[in-house]
């Protein structure tokens, strides 16, 4: 039951990430067939949770990178500064977060699942995606700017009857 | 629907989102992936050099590391396991060294696949095992009269089905002999003080690890020794000065709240198995044992959970204490001593750089050994002392260099131009 819960966790974080049920599915697989072949060299126990999460989070990036080298890359976020700017209240659904959450560069979205969805301190994250905390800090900032001047769009497009463009 | 605003609703709420966007469930695939899980073999322990070494190896004289990597760590003199069948015959009329304690500098051996001899710090480099095989973690015998190495003799470095034979050759690399059988992950050896034969812990490490002696003398089988408990798992042998009658090792087996961990001796033929620590660890506690060349003293170290750090201990022997000598703010761990038994060479590491370090017995004044390298994925420094305990040598498998450092005084040291990182073995001679 613990194994089938753990695996339940992994694949809804794989999902979101890679927003493919297929291949969610390989990187959950090589994930924890690569946990179980190396399960010998995990020194704490305790680490466990973190240690398949990152493993998960790598598995799915690594996914993402073959699948860059086949396919042609579509750039899906502004890596420039996203502006911060005053928002104020606005109305979304899931579908307009799900939206926004496809249009962030894929190590950006991982870190909001992984930090959000997963429950991982920032640190740890920072750690699970091999990047400099500063770093992760920054992109999750930014990220969540990105999303919310996404929903921001997407709601005055609904208002305005006019549709959002189609991402890949 | 949600309402979002500027306050910070959004990240509170977004985990719910997530999660409903998620909507997390048990895969239809989840029976395959346990049976393809079930079905994979796991990776020998052996290989996890970081299990034992976190941050990088202490290496030393008995340690085989077979994969890729730790070739260049080489640690190894370990390895050194053996043997010499003939060797006697040809040491015995030679002037050799004491079997523990300081001795006079010999010759230095490097290299991984082929294997290559350095006539001292200044003098010639050649090779001396060469070919086809992939031969490593060449060392030399206590006697220092015997070459000794690994070879591989079928699988992968590093694979499942990896099998290792020990051999031993004269210094010069001639007349290689096998002096063990194929032996599965083997995780340590260390030659008995009169270097007849080595004790060798090996075995699929899924299954527990065994202790087997080797008999240099001899070409039989080996042989498995008894200590009388059949649950005992066995890692990290090593004989314990100064006369070498007893062998000191970690060991896991079941005790009355489950198997836990513990350090033990037990004589070479299996009698007097004793306790020298409470058999009450756990994966991460008790780690690579290794007692002083006087017998006196046995570092190890050991995990602890609430500061997320290796801790350094130090158990003496004579007093019957147990001291941890650790800076209390860093990992430290994974030390050996140097020749005269009065200092401990050790790892300093954090996630990001490994510092090896020399300090008293009593962890106060620890002074740096080399640059604080880097860590590089499964790459290792290590630092091992020289024979007459006067220098440190720091090897760096990432830059691929090694450094010749004052043991007094520390500092960044030498660079020897001529060993990239992978010497394995430093031979001891009659002082």
């Amino acid at each position: 039951m613990l194994v089938r819960g753990i695996v339940a966790r992994l694949d809804a974080a794989a999902r979101l990430i890679l927003h493919d049920p297929e291949l969610a599915r390989d990187a959950v697989q090589e994930a924890f067939v690569k946990a179980w072949r190396d399960l010998p060299g995990l020194r704490d126990p305790d680490r466990f949770d973190a240690w398949i999460h990152r493993i998960t989070v790598r598995s799915c990036l690594e996914i993402l990178r073959r699948r860059r080298r086949r396919v042609i890359e579509v750039e899906l976020t502004p890596t420039a500064d996203v502006p911060v700017g005053d928002i104020g209240t606005f109305v979304v659904d899931r579908d307009q977060v799900e939206r926004a959450l496809r249009r962030l560069d894929p190590d950006w979205r991982a870190l909001v699942v992984v930090h959000y969805f997963l429950g991982v301190p920032l640190p740890e994250a920072a750690l699970a995606l091999g990047i400099p905390l500063g770093t992760a800090k920054s992109r999750l900032h930014r990220s969540l700017a990105a999303m919310r001047l996404e929903l921001q769009l997407d709601s005055s497009s609904e208002a305005n009857g006019l549709p959002r463009g189609q991402t890949a | 629907m949600s309402a979002f605003d500027r306050s910070g609703r959004f990240q509170v709420e977004l985990p719910e989102i997530l999660t409903d966007i998620a909507s997390p469930r048990v895969p239809d695939y989840v029976d395959d992936l346990l049976a393809q899980t079930a079905a994979t073999r796991q990776r020998p322990r052996w290989t996890f050099l970081e299990r034992w070494l976190p941050m990088g190896v202490i290496a030393r004289r008995s340690l085989f590391f077979p994969t890729v990597p730790w070739r260049t760590l080489v640690t190894v003199a370990v390895l050194i396991a053996l043997l010499a069948v003939a060797l006697f015959a040809a040491g015995s009329h030679t002037r050799v060294p004491p079997p523990f304690g300081p001795a006079r500098n010999g010759a230095l051996v490097f290299g991984g696949g082929d294997i290559y001899l350095r006539d001292g710090l200044t003098g010639s480099t050649k090779l001396v095992v060469g070919g086809p095989t992939d031969d490593f973690a060449a060392g030399f015998t206590r006697d220092g009269t015997r070459l000794t190495f690994l070879r591989r003799t079928q699988g992968l470095a590093g694979s499942f089905n990896e099998l290792l034979q020990m051999m031993a050759a004269k210094p010069d690399g001639s007349g290689a002999i096998a002096i063990s059988e194929p032996l599965v992950a083997p995780d340590w050896s260390d030659l008995a003080p009169d270097d007849s034969f080595v004790v060798v812990a090996t075995g699929d490490p899924s299954v527990g690890q065994v202790l087997e002696i080797v008999d240099l003398r001899t070409t039989g089988p080996m042989r498995q020794i008894d200590v009388g408990d059949p649950q005992m798992k066995f890692l990290v042998p090593n004989f314990l000065g100064p006369n070498g009658t007893e062998i000191v090792f970690r060991g896991n087996t079941k005790t009355s709240v489950g198997r836990r961990s513990g350090l033990f001796a037990v004589h070479p033929d299996g009698s007097g198995l004793r306790t020298l620590t409470p058999t009450d660890g756990f994966d991460g506690d008790y780690l690579f044992p290794q007692p002083s060349p006087d017998g006196h003293f046995i570092a190890y170290t050991t995990w602890d959970g609430e500061a997320k750090l290796n801790r350094m201990h130090i158990l003496d022997l004579r007093a019957g204490t147990d001291r941890v000598v650790s800076d209390p703010a860093r990992s430290q761990g994974f030390a050996s001593f140097s020749p005269d038994s009065q200092r401990i060479l050790f790892l300093t590491y954090g996630t990001d750089r490994t510092q090896v370090t020399v300090a008293p017995v009593d962890g106060s004044r620890p002074i740096a050994m080399g640059p604080n390298y880097p860590n590089v994925e499964n790459e290792s420094v290590t630092g091992v002392f020289s024979p007459d305990g006067k220098s440190v040598l720091v090897n760096d498998s990432g830059s691929k260099e090694t450094r010749l450092v004052d043991a007094a005084t520390g500092g960044n040291g030498e660079l020897l131009p001529w060993s990239a990182g992978n010497v394995s073995g430093w031979q001891r001679l009659a002082p």
